[in-house]
């Protein structure tokens, strides 16, 4: 076990924006979570990586778990001068070989001498992976990584995510809307609306009756993931 | 030239604090605490003891009044700033009149030493360079060598923070308390530099040597030491002011800076015409 959330629960003014939400991250899982747009994916996340403590629940890390942690959306704010190079090793002590090779994994080499703020969406997405991999971490934790991508982009960038994943046999953790191109990669999926509405195996899930209810049984085929209307109830806290 | 002592080592350590400031957004909040002084010094006063620990213990309790008060999410932290330091400046201003007032009264009862509250006012508001004492020489120099190893200690993670809150806390990073010490250090700046620039000068010292310094700056490092440079100029003009012409140094000072922040968006200009990347 790597980390374990149980029973996590986080409440906004809005209403709860997690409710018993229980996880579990073993060695080498590659595990991706769906869902709608607010459904309380980026603050599982956070509640996970510990950044953000629940309101009630536990989160467990192994001891002395090393995390690479990938937040949503990275907006670089200009104001402080800082090169890609130096970023890498900020408040890190780390190998130079060590850094070049993922420097190349990554294929950011041109990109060392760049400011941070001058980066592209895509270069950025490449710079935080590198950066999580600096820290030689045993699990991923990935925020939306392909965001603000294009298609070919967001291709790219997967493809890149599955070789580290076999190269350095890290943990994935994930959460992402593109469900369609992360199939053939990822081991596991939750589909989280405030709760855990279903999980399993990728192509299993698509069949589930829950996740079809909450995407639809077009989109569902299609593995795709929209926002959606909530016309149906579901049972808190069950897990499948 | 021992009066250049105070406003140099001032001038040295507003470099990398003021670089910290603008990175962190927190010039509001020196902006607020500075404020707060005058407010300081009149109770200093009015209840009779020296102006320099009533400012040091209201802009504590200004300090932690702001961080407590960020976390509170009803009013917008820029209208609860504004409400702080226009409040404290007020009530401070009307406490300097009004024990002007009282020891006016003294005086008619035979005491004989009674302040004119302008010329408190002309010293606290924009700033003075006369009379620096030995003691607050030294007083400056601790007091920024302090500062100066803090900052080299916690520098890393602060960076890493002021970059992705959320990234540094994921790496382990302790944000909070790095936040009251950047609090605290800041605290110390105003209320060292504010018998030299003023109350209403001090965060200007402080953001526009930064400012400037970012406009031809590639690391954080570099902004540093161009901050400082910029500081330099600025605290040196100002004391050439007041003592050849007898202008207020606070004024002074800040007129350079921004003198030198234009001339530095032109070179900023200049240089991303030759390298884009910049």
């Amino acid at each position: 076990m790597l980390i374990e959330g149980q029973n996590i629960t986080v409440e906004k003014e809005t209403g709860r924006i997690l409710d018993n939400v229980s996880l579990r991250i073993d060695e080498k899982d590659f595990l991706t979570i769906v869902g709608p747009n607010g459904a309380g994916k980026t603050m599982l996340l956070k509640c996970l990586v510990g950044v953000l403590s629940p309101d009630s629940g536990l989160v467990t890390h192994k001891p002395g778990l090393s995390i690479g942690y990938m937040p949503q959306s990275m907006e670089i704010d200009p104001i402080l001068p800082l090169s890609v190079g130096r970023f890498l090793s900020l408040n890190l002590s780390i190998k130079a070989d060590f850094l070049s090779e993922i420097v190349n994994e990554t294929d950011i080499a041109m990109l060392l001498d760049r400011q941070m703020h001058n980066l592209s969406g895509g270069e950025i997405q490449r710079v935080m992976l590198a950066r999580a991999l600096a820290r030689d971490p045993d699990l991923l934790i990935l925020d939306e990584p392909a965001q603000n991508l294009d298609i070919s982009g967001q291709f790219e960038f997967y493809k890149l995510l599955e070789r580290v994943y076999h190269n350095r046999q890290k943990a994935i953790l994930m959460v992402s809307h593109d469900l369609h191109l992360v199939m053939a990669s990822t081991k596991k999926v939750v589909c989280l609306y405030h709760h855990v509405c279903c999980s399993g195996a990728p192509q299993a899930i698509t069949r589930d009756p829950e996740f079809i209810s909450i995407f639809g049984d077009d989109l569902s085929k299609m593995m795709a993931v929209y926002p959606h209307e909530h016309d149906h109830d579901h049972v808190t806290g069950e897990g499948h | 030239m021992s009066a250049l002592i105070a406003p140099l080592v001032l001038a040295v350590i507003a470099g990398p604090v003021g670089c910290l400031i603008v990175w962190r957004r927190m010039a509001y909040f020196g902006d607020a605490i500075a404020h707060s002084a005058l407010l300081g010094v009149a109770l200093g006063l009015f209840i009779g003891f020296a102006p320099n620990i009533g400012v040091t213990l209201i802009c504590a309790i200004f300090a932690v009044l702001l961080v407590y008060l960020q976390h509170r999410r009803k009013l917008s932290i820029d209208t609860l700033l504004g409400i702080l330091a226009h409040g404290a400046l007020a009530f401070g201003l009307l406490l300097v009149f009004w024990s002007a007032l009282e020891t006016g009264h003294d005086t008619h009862n035979g005491s004989n030493h009674s302040i004119d509250p302008h010329t408190l006012l002309e010293i606290y508001l924009l700033g003075s360079l006369e009379n620096i004492s030995m003691n607050q020489n030294i007083i400056l120099i601790v007091g920024a060598s302090m500062i100066a190893i803090i900052l080299k200690l916690i520098w890393e993670p602060l960076i890493l923070m002021t970059l992705n809150i959320d990234l540094a806390r994921a790496e382990g990073v302790p944000t909070l308390r790095l936040q009251y010490i950047m609090m605290g250090i800041m605290t110390a700046l105003v209320v060292m530099g504010l018998q030299i620039t003023g109350v209403l000068f001090i965060t200007s010292l402080l953001i526009m040597p930064a400012a400037a310094a970012r406009q031809i700056s590639t690391t954080p490092e570099k902004m540093i030491l161009w901050a400082i440079i910029f500081a330099f100029s600025g605290v040196l003009t100002g004391y050439m002011a007041s003592h050849e012409v007898h202008l207020p140094p606070g004024p002074s000072i800040v007129s350079a800076l921004t003198i030198i922040f234009i001339i530095s968006l032109f070179i900023s200009v200049f240089l991303r015409r030759k390298n884009p990347r910049i």
